[in-house]
């Protein structure tokens, strides 16, 4: 009895110096964009890669080998969730890393404390179009949001680390004093562009023009998924001529380029075609992302 | 590393061993698209099952056979009209155009997502587990047994009954195949192994029996080509087969060649 007590406190003393001296926590996010939010808040004591790189629909993602090890290896696991990367349950259940999944410290769906948008209200039936269950997924693109992912990222790191909780908590403090700094400048950047009419080919930009307040005037796609049909585009270019003000047609780089590039054509609207992620187009951070994106709206 | 592809390596086994087979029918019938056609009709199914809120999945499972049903039905009883014109490939290829532009219409009308759609039409090797494992093993097991029973109706007869019930039972295998592997890596097993031997041997015992060698083999080097190159497995097990297909064809040739010179 006595042995085995001390037994479980030498084992308990070397896990203690183990984590004293421990190695990088590993952190595997879903896309660049968070893993550049994690490397800002993990700073040297984290290692972060990313199971995609670049502007990808993450939807439709096959997935290879090195993901699952990549998975079975790391500390945390940050995903986008809202239910658009089902393929990550499907890495989860295959890794069996015992401390990634949903509920476990190592797990973090960076939608959690996200103010979603275009939720779909009361019972959900046929009738109402547009079913994404659990709202727009496409959060990230709203810096506001940055911060709160940001914030959710320190606070399961120094679950995971509490040794380094103070950097952690430091490098937060920095982030979000140097992103809310940006967002100003962003800000009065897009100022000039609220009373421009918005279009898009996919509903992928809603969190962008919230966080600016720009106007969404509507979508190429009649419903997400759909391939734009006849009708749907002459009322939607109907819609924009009664309005008399200038259009910008704004698309992902994943998505057709000719149909946006035409129907910006026809109206005389400036086409504005982007990456939507970290990785792509030589944008290296979440922050030059905005750079990038309001560079690109305003040029 | 390994050890996450033994499950996919056990089932890619179990796949070839039925494709095969069925590819070896399909083949010598000239329906190639039918795995499409099926496999379409049955994400239909799925589709509508999904419409009204159907959760269990073996009831789901009903909504996508009973489709496929209805699919061989149809088939079953246009064959003599359009087999008399060599033209049962072309009605088995507006059956799969049917059921895609349906399902298509009906995701457009009920404002389902897209993806529902899709994820029935890819599936995902790596992530299969054991109990689908199970599941596939006990499945097949039962359609193979009514195979070796029906063998030689199925492959001698050609009412519209013994059609109706090789599709069937063709439609109970692709179903559950495409869902979990692809159309693409489904079509690869049905059609590619038979076809890289077939040059050589013409019984169709012994097609069957090489096809399955062909088919193990390439499941086995594909999955480890997934691990060294770090690209998905289904596609790498697709790209061996097709090597296997070269490699048969060539030495084919070069065999013949080597005859004729002597």
């Amino acid at each position: 009895m006595f042995y085995s007590k001390l037994v479980t406190a030498f084992i308990a003393s070397i896990c203690l110096t183990g984590a004293v001296f421990a190695a990088p926590v590993k952190v595997v996010t879903i896309s660049d964009d968070f893993t550049s939010i994690a490397q800002s808040i993990g700073g040297k004591h984290v290692v972060v890669t990313s199971l995609i790189t670049g502007s990808r629909n993450l939807h439709s993602i096959n997935p290879k080998p090195s993901m699952v090890m990549m998975i079975k290896n790391a500390d945390l696991l940050i995903r986008l969730g809202m239910s658009q990367d089902k393929w990550i349950d499907g890495l989860i259940h295959v890794a069996k890393n015992p401390n990634l999944f949903p509920g476990k410290q190592g797990y973090l769906d960076a939608s959690t404390n996200i103010e979603k948008l275009e939720v779909p209200q009361g019972n959900i039936d046929g009738s109402m179009g547009d079913v994404h269950l659990h709202g727009n997924p496409h959060y990230w693109l709203n810096p506001k949001n940055g911060l709160v992912i940001a914030e959710q990222i320190k606070d399961q790191l120094i679950l995971i680390d509490p040794d380094h909780a103070r950097d952690y908590q430091a490098n937060y403090q920095n982030f979000s004093l140097a992103l809310k700094a940006k967002i100003k400048v962003w800000k009065q950047a897009l100022k000039s562009y609220q009373n421009y009419n918005f279009v898009t080919y996919h509903k992928a930009w809603s969190y962008f023009f919230d966080g600016f307040d720009l106007r969404m005037v509507g979508e190429l796609e009649p419903l997400p998924g759909i391939a734009p049909t006849t009708k749907h585009l002459v009322n939607l270019s109907q819609t924009l001529k009664e309005s008399n003000v200038p259009t910008i047609v704004m698309s992902t780089i994943y998505y057709p380029k000719k149909i946006s590039q035409s129907f910006a054509k026809k109206q005389g609207a400036k086409f504005v075609f982007v990456s939507a992620s970290v990785g792509s187009d030589g944008v290296t951070s979440y922050e030059s992302l905005f750079d990038y994106l309001v560079g690109a709206v305003t040029k | 590393m390994i050890s996450i592809l033994l499950i996919p390596l056990f089932l890619c086994f179990i796949l070839v061993l039925i494709h095969v087979y069925f590819g070896a029918y399909v083949l010598k019938r000239g329906i190639l698209f039918i795995d499409l056609a099926l496999a379409q009709w049955a994400a239909f199914g799925y589709l509508i099952g999904y419409a009204y809120h159907v959760e269990n999945s073996f009831y789901l499972f009903l909504c996508g056979f009973g489709a496929t049903v209805i699919a061989a039905f149809i088939l079953a009883l246009v064959k003599p009209l359009f087999a008399a014109v060599n033209l049962q490939e072309a009605i088995i290829g507006v059956m799969y155009i049917l059921a895609a532009a349906a399902a298509m219409a009906f995701i457009s009308s009920t404002g389902l997502e897209v993806h529902h759609l899709k994820e029935m039409l890819t599936g995902y090797l790596l992530f299969v587990q054991l109990q689908d494992l199970l599941v596939t093993m006990i499945l097949y097991a039962v359609v193979g047994v009514l195979c070796f029973v029906f063998h030689s109706y199925l492959f001698k007869s050609r009412s519209q009954l013994s059609e109706f019930l090789f599709y069937s039972l063709f439609g109970v295998v692709v179903t559950s195949s495409v869902k979990l592997v692809g159309l693409l890596l489904v079509f690869s097993f049905l059609v590619l192994p038979i076809l890289s031997v077939i040059l050589f041997v013409k019984s169709l015992k012994k097609q069957i029996f090489l096809g399955w060698g062909v088919g193990v083999v390439s499941a086995c080097l594909g999955l480890l080509a997934s691990i060294i190159l770090d690209i998905p497995p289904s596609l790498c097990v697709i790209l061996v087969l097709c090597v296997a297909l070269v490699v048969g064809v060539v030495s084919h040739v070069v065999i013949n060649r080597f005859q004729i010179v002597r």
